[in-house]
């Protein structure tokens, strides 16, 4: 199995990058890189070339679908695996999410504490599948 | 400890508890202005706190968020149809909560 070491991140609310990057600074040894939306991803994925993908679908300027339909239109982006985070209201879309290709999705709000554990399982069956 | 996890989280829901009862404003101006409310915005500042209260354990504000963004959908959609006095109730219990809970 391919060890994840390389996350970038997509998030437009502060105190969910905040609460993000301190999890994962303290609870992982992932690098992190983190996004106000999926503009920036796509300026970014280039050049840091991560491992994953997290993606909040509901962003300002560019949404999460939106940002993953350019990523896989990208022949050096299209394999980058993405997991979606997506509010309970929408969870009703999930199917329709999960059709576009995507790994898998964690829904808002997140327990904090759970928060890795949610995306090294996602991780795992992902590179167990392949 | 101050570096634990635990403790710099709580720090960040203290924060967090500030900045919902300095946010209330946001609401009652939608109150106010019940009648001209621009209901993509609501649906915007609901979304933001549906998305937030639950990671900091506020379960009973989270939950209430994502029910009053579900009709606010709805309301998007126009399926359902815009009642002002229904919407400014929802409202005035959405800002009771969001006080009750903000409370130092």
């Amino acid at each position: 199995m391919k060890k994840l070491k390389r996350l970038l991140y997509a998030e437009d609310e502060t105190d969910i990058q905040i609460i993000v990057e301190t999890i994962i600074q303290s609870m992982s040894d992932y690098e992190l890189k983190i996004c106000n939306n999926g503009k920036e991803v796509l300026e970014k994925v280039e050049e840091y070339q991560p491992d994953l993908i997290v993606l909040d679908v509901m962003m300002p300027e560019m949404d999460g679908l939106t940002t993953f339909n350019n990523l896989q239109a990208n022949e050096k982006t299209k394999e980058i695996p993405i997991i979606f985070m997506t509010a309970k209201a929408q969870v009703h879309e999930v199917n329709e999410i999960l059709k576009t290709g995507i790994i898998g999705i964690i829904t808002k709000p997140f327990d904090p504490m759970n928060l890795i554990t949610n995306i090294n399982e996602i991780w795992e069956a992902y590179s167990n599948g392949k | 400890m101050e570096n634990s996890l635990e403790y710099k989280i709580n720090k960040f829901k203290e924060g967090y508890l500030i900045k919902l009862r300095e946010n209330i404003n946001i609401f009652e101006d939608f109150i106010c202005c019940i009648n001209d409310i621009n209901v993509e915005t609501l649906y915007s500042e609901v979304h933001k706190i549906s998305g937030t209260a639950g990671m900091y354990g506020l379960k009973e504000l989270s939950e209430f968020s994502t029910e009053f963004e579900l009709y606010l959908i709805d309301v998007k959609k126009e399926i359902l149809e815009v009642d002002k006095n229904d919407l400014k109730t929802k409202l005035i219990q959405y800002v009771e909560k969001i006080k009750n809970i903000s409370a130092p």
